[in-house]
């Protein structure tokens, strides 16, 4: 029996000091491969994460500003290609909207990214970061936090207002934000871009690669949204000499200017110091390519039916041409759009945007467009996509100053004739300064010609004015009247899981 | 930690060997053999123990066994798949017992969680695998002889990929979507899969399933756990075994027949007219002339120019000049068709064709598997052994995929002293699997990967020069190219080593006291090699010269420690075992992965050759776990009559941040009243023989579903931006989360009837999960989509039943007998409720639809609280023939098809789908959707019948599945053409046209424009109600012939040098009962067109010396 009480003691013994290592066993076990929010507070790099993190996750939603931006403009419109027709962006360019076939839905995810600047926003101020590190971190978020809600007002009018990071869930109940009246929006963007340049405190610096929001950023927003509520909002003039305000500055700035030469603007190879550029978010081989031009390519079994410049030949296929490049044409421009592109004085931006894809067959007719802006280089035996794609860049603020002007009454021929210039060469036509009208669609067209895949040509046209849109768009997918259709409904889904939601007006 | 008790089993193991040298003590001997009731043989290793003490021995090579025992003392003479006796001693010196064979009856010993029971003594719902079904076929994972074996066990064969580990869920899952995972243990050892465990290791397979017994796995049983055993060494002569399997996986051909190359041309020339027309009807010049455009466009049934060539990539041209003299080539045809756009135009087209047959032989070949098993035991007074080594290889059905193995499973048993046994169990495997060369479901998306794709390709295209008889590369890359050119060009490796090891101590203390002690791991590496050599993608395309190399590499260590005090006692009729103890378990995972690119050669397939790196290459400490536990459980019998057991376990986990620490209890009762004098007494006896209800109530835990750090609020990688990391909060994190607690309520039931010539084994199940871990759908606005909560209550309520019966049983050794066995399951799950959501019986993901009952809008599918879990019901637009007069038409003129693609919804022509308008409103939306059914069966099972006479035997084994639907996407996407080139089924054929005016099938568009099949052109919105199947099928999965060399004539002619020689031959996968039209019933859903399973044959034979 003594073995027993032996055999007693010693259970006891080890029961008691497994009590306490059992706890400790536990926990042990911590996350190896990310970090917290006390390390944020407590190591600047660790907090600096948070700020890259902000840009990794913003890239990914450059097909929502693709699409957002351009896709229901009268560019692809009724385009020929070779494939079946990209959904996606036909209900977009067809109109076919509706409210229980809402496009681009749960607010295009921005809240996700909304998420992510309030973070920032919020724990930055108590991160061990130096005093200007801080300011110019926080003079970003609050220019792109700008800049998203801009994106929203003008898809969605109204939208909810969400300035805090959600830490907990408590109640669903608190959880659930009804949309903000449009005013409520263009107040909070006009307060965001306002701390913006305070924190910026008159720094016009860019760092090598313009991959990161900045100060001429911010006033270029700034600009964008003043002609917005100037013509949407009711702030006339007012507004309007805002935007001519802060657009002269940023024109003034001598780090920027035209890039001579059009395909400078893009080639992926003169991205550092690009003089063009205000803000592009970063592509790179390694860290992430392209792909929201996909369906503007061409798949390999088309590639090697069609041809390039038969007229005046040789003709070259395509899969000779592009021999590593994979897509599908899903996507292009009518024969009355590639007419008005095409035809004319020889406009170097039209070139370098996409090429004309022609049938093996006699005589040659245009099968479809080929997307070359942003189609990348061959590398390493591969097509690598790793063009930027612009925010904003130097013709954007001309030809913004140019619509201030106008909106202001003002000859807004200068900044229309700087983008000419470099379109067309020495030989130019010169704009000379029309009626308010037709110095509008002198701008457009600039704009439509320009910004080709960069996603511009719908705000350009909707901060000209609805009667510039129902000018534009073909009747038969939006008639004259349907104001409502200018913004986009929300989905049946989301209205079921939030109570507080309403449908956009007219839907 | 407040009440919990962790025991650390390292002080446990020191303590037992410290212990060690204790003796015991003897008594008069007592002398007898131990024979097989059925054949009269000996039976050596038998274990024979005096109740409630601790002595014990086992019977010798030739049966016999001497011990020390006194009268009035409890014989307990039990052996792994015989019934246990109990012999209460008199005044004799020796003794004679018979085992009889327990396979088929309810005396089987059953393993349940860190020990075993005879079934007469179980209380909880357990089912042992019979195994038959071991025996025969070739099985490269064990999870398949689970398939209609086990009630209450869905097992789902997903692809033939030979190794491939099915579905298993027991019992509906104990998640909303019908999921999760059970426990596995082998051997003791919890390991993530059965892949790799050899089968002809396994002795047994038991299934704890409900929480009565499951509780004693405490947190991770909530799924069930499932129990393998291998084999052990038995006392008595050495004996060798070796079997050898030798197989032939055969194809097994898509059902479907595809139209030859003419009608393949023809009907999608036909698809552009019916496009064209309902664009002129829309006034669309720019979609008419496209459509027009396509005629001649890049397709397989176009008269592309570039088609022309001898090495084009189709070979579909019209007659010119140039090519005239193909007119008399054999390998064209030649089809006149009318000009769909110019009807007074004929175009005389030239083709080349290939059959769908030879397109599926490029793709499918005749497989071969060939397995080797050598076992090695035996056992003496010092101890047992059994050593297992085994091989197999298996070519799979789909080229390329194959996977080879080697195995080896050892387990030994020491006597040291008389008082400590030491068990030992090392196990290891090597597995390598090649996959098919290119994916073959496209990894589930709708596309589907080569099996869809190549089956469909078109029959025009041209895989030869016309000239030269060349291989061309074909018309891409990947899953349209030719496999004659690309099959060895993607290589595609999987290795998997895994070492496991359990060390079992038992040590005697004192009579009805030991201590036990276990300390298991294992170390699993799998390492996934690509390489892609040169190709050519698609003939006259780029030479891909990149060569892609990767590796992946991931190391997971599991190491688990205990240590046990049991006690037994008998007073008189009472008896009482108790065992309490801790536990400890960890498991690390880590991960290494590099891409590079750009070598010189095809030659070394290895980042070695590489000269750039792609991407930055990976190493992360991707889990890590811990465990710790108190163990417990009370088995208390009264007169073999009442029985009663009761489970504990107490665990704490790393997972969980502030509620660390649940307790989990299960009571189990049951009442063998056939014991019982009134029972044994009355005329009921003569037939029920043996009659024991059962009820059981459990607590079992799962937190399986969250991920390490689920509770730790944290920041990871999200990217690298401009050179710099990027790192943001994946989800917002709940601290609170406790364990979900499944408590299930099983009523049971075991019948013997007519001297157990028909057993009956009846489960009745009520499982609450509760505190259940889910997805909360959060305001979008938050910034997150979902939350995870335990605010929830599932409900998982099933029956199964299990008949085994002796319909002719043996007279005489060797005498006819015939015997069958069924099984049913079905489960209804139940979402009791759920998290607060402000909505309407706090609904996720409910949609909404017309109800004509109701007159109203009524949310359907979903989660909706008190109602069905409906994630897995199908809802989709439903049409009632087709418009075929003009009459029809009219009557219809303003009804509104919201999916059409056209400006004008109300456009419909002649031979579209008059669809159904549930809420009367003229318009055709997701209001109008109507039930289709439930993804998952409702009942499942199986059946066997097993035929024995003179050593022969016929053993056939079903399985089925019912109450589920399945789309065929291959059918499908043909008959939508939403692929474009792909050809379709010959029911393309049967389509409506102006020619075939009573067809049932709607008008054939090309892309399927005018919606028909599905209600967007890409074929990814859910297909018509009309196009569902039921997958409801039966399976004959196993019949075998097999001889097996009656003991004795064998010893007279091998003059005793063979013990045992059995030859047979078996057939596995061989039909499908079904009406399903695709190659792959068992899953419902989406099926994109599956690696379908092969049909095998298998000789194969074993020998025993």
């Amino acid at each position: 029996m003594k073995s027993f009480k032996l055999l007693l003691l010693a259970g006891g013994l080890s029961l008691g000091t497994s009590l306490v290592s059992c706890q400790d066993k536990l926990e042990e076990v911590v996350p190896q491969t990310s970090l917290n929010q006390s390390l944020v507070l407590t190591d600047a790099n660790a907090a600096l994460t948070l700020y890259t993190g902000v840009y990794a996750s913003m890239r990914s939603y450059h097909a929502t500003l693709l699409n957002l931006g351009e896709m229901r403009s009268d560019l692809w419109a009724d385009g020929l290609f070779n494939e079946t027709e990209d959904g996606t962006t036909k209900q977009l360019w067809s109109h076919d909207i509706s409210a229980t076939n809402a496009p681009v839905g749960s607010w295009g995810s921005f809240y996700s990214l909304l998420y992510r600047v309030n973070t920032v926003i919020k724990l930055f101020p108590n991160a061990p970061l130096d005093e200007a590190r801080r300011k110019s971190a926080l003079a970003e978020m609050y220019g792109l936090r700008a800049y998203i809600y801009y994106t929203m007002l003008r898809t969605w009018g109204g939208v909810p207002l969400i300035t805090e990071p959600v830490s907990t869930i408590g109640n669903l109940a608190d959880l659930y934000t009804p949309r903000a009246a449009p005013a409520d929006v263009m107040k909070l963007i006009k307060d965001d871009i306002e701390q913006s340049l305070t924190l910026f405190a008159g720094s016009n610096t860019f760092t090598t690669k313009r991959v990161y929001w900045s100060r001429a950023a911010s006033l270029t927003l700034k600009g964008d949204v003043n002609i917005w509520s100037g013509t949407h909002l009711g702030g006339g003039s007012a507004d309007f000499t805002t935007a001519k305000t802060a657009l002269e500055e940023v024109k003034a700035i001598s780090t920027l200017g035209l890039q001579a030469t059009y395909a400078d603007v893009f080639d992926p190879l003169k991205e550092a110091n690009n003089r063009e550029v205000i803000f592009a978010l970063s592509f790179e081989k390694n860290e992430a390519t392209q792909s929201a031009y996909t369906n503007f390519l061409v798949n390999t079994t088309q590639a090697s039916t069609l041809v390039l410049d038969p007229v005046p030949g040789p003709a070259v296929a395509v899969s000779s041409a592009y021999p590593l490049v994979a897509g599908a044409n899903r996507n292009g421009l009518s024969s009355a759009m590639i007419a008005r592109l095409t035809s004319g004085p020889t406009d170097a931006r039209i070139r370098n945007s996409f090429r004309l894809m022609y049938r093996n067959t006699t005589g040659n007719p245009v099968a479809g467009t080929l997307l070359t802006k942003f189609i990348g280089r061959v590398d390493a035996g591969i097509q690598l996509y790793d063009n930027d794609f612009p925010i904003y860049r130097y013709a954007d603020v001309l030809l913004l100053l140019a619509e201030a002007n106008t909106k202001l009454g003002n000859d807004p021929s200068v900044d229309i004739n700087a983008i000419r210039q470099r379109a067309y060469g020495t030989t130019y036509t010169r704009y000379v300064n029309g009626s308010q009208n037709a110095n509008l669609n002198a701008i457009l067209e600039e704009y439509l010609r320009e910004f080709i895949g960069e996603g511009k040509r719908w705000w350009a046209l909707r901060r000209a004015g609805d009667a510039y849109v129902f000018a534009a768009i073909n009747p038969r997918y939006l008639p004259a009247g349907q104001t409502y259709k200018l913004l986009l409904p929300i989905s049946i889904g989301l209205l079921n899981n939030d109570p507080k939601l309403t449908q956009t007006p007219g839907y | 930690m407040r009440t919990s008790t962790c025991f650390q089993c390292r002080y446990v193991i020191l303590i037992i060997c410290w212990l060690a040298t204790l003796t015991s003590w003897a008594q008069t001997a007592l002398t007898g053999t131990v024979r097989d009731a059925a054949t009269d043989e000996p039976l050596p290793g038998v274990s024979i123990v005096v109740k409630g003490t601790t002595r014990g021995t086992a019977t010798d090579a030739e049966g016999n066994f001497t011990l020390a025992a006194s009268r009035g003392e409890v014989l307990v003479v039990s052996f792994v798949g015989m019934a246990k006796q109990e012999i209460t001693l008199a005044d004799q010196t020796t003794l004679a017992v018979k085992l009889a064979d327990s396979k088929q009856n309810l005396d089987e010993v059953v393993v349940v969680g860190y020990g075993q029971q005879n079934r007469s003594e179980l209380t909880g719902s357990v089912t042992s695998v019979d195994n038959t079904v071991f025996k025969s076929v070739p099985r490269t994972n064990v999870g398949t002889a689970l398939q209609g074996t086990s009630p209450g066990l869905r097992v789902q064969q997903t692809t033939g990929q030979p190794g491939a580990s099915p579905n298993i869920v027991l019992r509906g899952g104990t998640d909303y979507n019908g999921t999760g995972s059970p426990l596995y243990v082998v051997d003791g050892v919890v390991v993530p899969s059965l892949f790799g465990i050899n089968m002809q290791d396994v002795e047994k397979i038991d299934v704890l399933k409900d929480a009565g017994s499951a509780a004693i796995y405490g947190s991770r049983a909530a799924n069930g756990v499932i129990l393998v055993t291998t084999r052990k060494g038995k006392a008595g002569k050495t004996s060798v075994t070796y079997s050898y399997k030798t197989a032939r996986n055969y194809v097994r051909r898509n059902p479907l027949d595809y139209m030859s190359a003419a009608d393949y041309i023809r009907w999608n020339r036909q698809g552009l007219a019916s496009r064209y027309a309902l664009a002129q009807l829309d006034g669309n010049t720019a979609e008419m002339n496209s459509t027009r455009n396509q005629l001649t466009g890049a397709w397989g049934w176009a008269t592309n120019s570039a088609w022309t060539a001898p090495d084009g990539k189709y070979s579909t041209q019209l007659v010119s000049n140039a090519n005239r003299r193909l007119l008399r080539d054999p390998q064209y045809g030649l089809l006149v068709d009318a000009n769909p756009f110019n009807s007074n135009q004929k175009d005389s087209i030239l083709y080349r064709s290939v059959s769908q047959r030879d397109l599926e032989d490029l793709i499918l070949q005749r497989g071969v598997l060939n397995e080797h098993y050598l076992n090695f035991s035996g056992g003496n007074e010092q101890g047992n052994f059994s050593l297992g080594l085994g091989s197999i290889s298996d070519q799979g059905i789909l080229i390329g995929a194959n996977l080879k193995r080697y195995n080896l499973n050892f387990n030994g048993g020491l006597n040291v002293g008389k008082n400590l046994v030491i068990g030992l169990n090392l196990a290891g495997y090597s597995a390598q699997s090649n996959d098919a060369y290119i994916s073959a479901d496209g990894g589930g998306g709708v596309n589907g990967g080569i099996v869809q794709r190549f089956t469909g390709i078109a029959p025009t295209v041209r895989l030869t020069n016309d000239n030269t008889g060349d291989q061309l590369p074909g018309v891409d890359g990947s899953t349209l190219g030719n496999p004659n050119y690309l099959r060895d060009k993607f290589l595609n490796q999987t290795g998997e080593q895994r070492y496991s090891g359990a060390l079992n101590l038992t040590y005697n203390i004192l009579p009805g006291l030991k201590a036990l002690g276990q300390a298991t791991g294992f170390y699993r590496y799998t390492t996934a090699e690509t390489f892609n050599k040169a190709y050519i993608n698609g003939t006259g395309g780029a030479l891909v010269a990149t060569r892609n190399a990767s590796f992946t590499t991931q190391q997971v260590s599991n190491y688990l420690y205990n240590g046990f005090l049991q006690y037994d006692k008998t007073i008189g009729k009472h008896s009482l075992t108790v065992l309490a103890g801790g536990e400890l378990n960890e498991n690390r995972v880590y991960n290494y992965g590099a891409t590079a690119n750009l070598a010189a050669t095809d030659f070394i397939p290895y980042l070695a050759a590489s000269t750039a790196a792609v991407g930055v290459p990976t190493s992360s400490f991707a889990s890590w776990q811990r465990l710790a536990s108190a163990i417990g459980r009370i088995d208390y019998r009264f007169d073999n009559q009442y029985l009663l057991t009761v489970n504990l376990r107490y665990d704490g986990t790393s997972k969980l941040t502030n509620n660390r620490y649940g307790f989990f209890p299960g009571v189990s009762a049951g009442w063998n009243m056939h014991y019982a004098d009134f029972f044994a007494n009355s005329a009921v006896h003569q037939f029920i023989s043996t009659l024991k209800p059962r009820l059981s109530y459990g607590v079992v835990g799962s937190i399986g579903i969250l991920s390490d750090y689920a509770t730790v609020p944290q920041y990871s990688s999200v990217g690298t931006y401009n050179g710099q990391p990027g790192f943001a909060a994946g989800s917002v994190t709940n601290t609170d989360l406790r364990w979900e607690r499944a408590s299930t309520t099983n009523f049971g039931l075991d019948m013997g009837l007519f001297n157990n010539r028909i057993t009956l084994i009846a489960d009745y199940y009520i499982r609450n999960v509760y505190d259940k871990l889910g997805s909360l759908t959060i305001p979008v606005a938050s910034g997150f989509t979902a939350y995870t909560t335990n605010v929830g209550q599932l409900r998982n309520r099933g029956l199964e039943l299990e008949v085994r019966a002796d319909i002719i049983r043996p007279v005489a050794v060797g005498g006819f007998s015939w015997s069958v066995s069924a099984n049913v399951s079905h489960v209804k799950n139940f979402a009791v409720k759920l998290p607060p959501n402000g909505l309407a019986q706090n609904r996720q993901g409910a949609s909404q639809i017309f109800d004509p009952e109701q007159n109203r809008l009524v949310y359907v599918g979903g989660l909706q609280e008190g109602n069905r879990v409906g994630l897995d019901e199908v809802y989709a637009p439903v049409y009632d023939g087709l418009y075929t007069t003009q009459a029809d038409l009219d009557a219809r003129q303003t009804f509104y098809n919201s999916y059409l693609p056209t400006t004008n919804k109300r456009l419909k022509q002649l031979g579209d789908a008059r669809w159904r308008d549930v809420d009367k409103n003229d318009t055709l939306d997701y209001r109008d959707f109507v039930y289709v059914g439930r993804t998952t069966p409702t009942v499942y099972g199986g059946f066997s019948t097993s035929l024995g006479w003179k050593g022969f035997s016929l053993f056939a084994q079903f399985d089925y599945s019912l109450g589920f639907v399945i789309a065929n996407q291959q059918y499908l996407r043909g008959m939508s053409q939403v692929q474009g080139s792909q050809n379709g089924p010959t029911d393309v054929t049967q389509t409506w046209t102006p020619d075939n005016p009573n067809a049932t099938l709607p008008r054939y568009y090309w892309a399927n424009y005018g919606r028909n099949y599905f209600t967007d052109g890409g074929g990814n919105a859910t297909p018509a109600a009309n196009f569902w199947q039921k997958g409801d099928y039966v399976a004959l999965r196993e019949l075998t012939l097999s001889y097996e060399t009656p003991s004795q004539l064998l010893a007279q002619l091998s003059g005793n040098r063979l013990h045992g020689l059995r030859v047979y031959l078996a057939g596995s996968n061989l039909l499908y009962f079904t009406g399903y039209n695709g190659s792959f019933p068992e899953i419902g859903g989406n099926d994109v067109g599956r690696f379908p399973l092969p049909r095998t044959v298998t000789l194969g034979a074993t020998i025993s010396l």
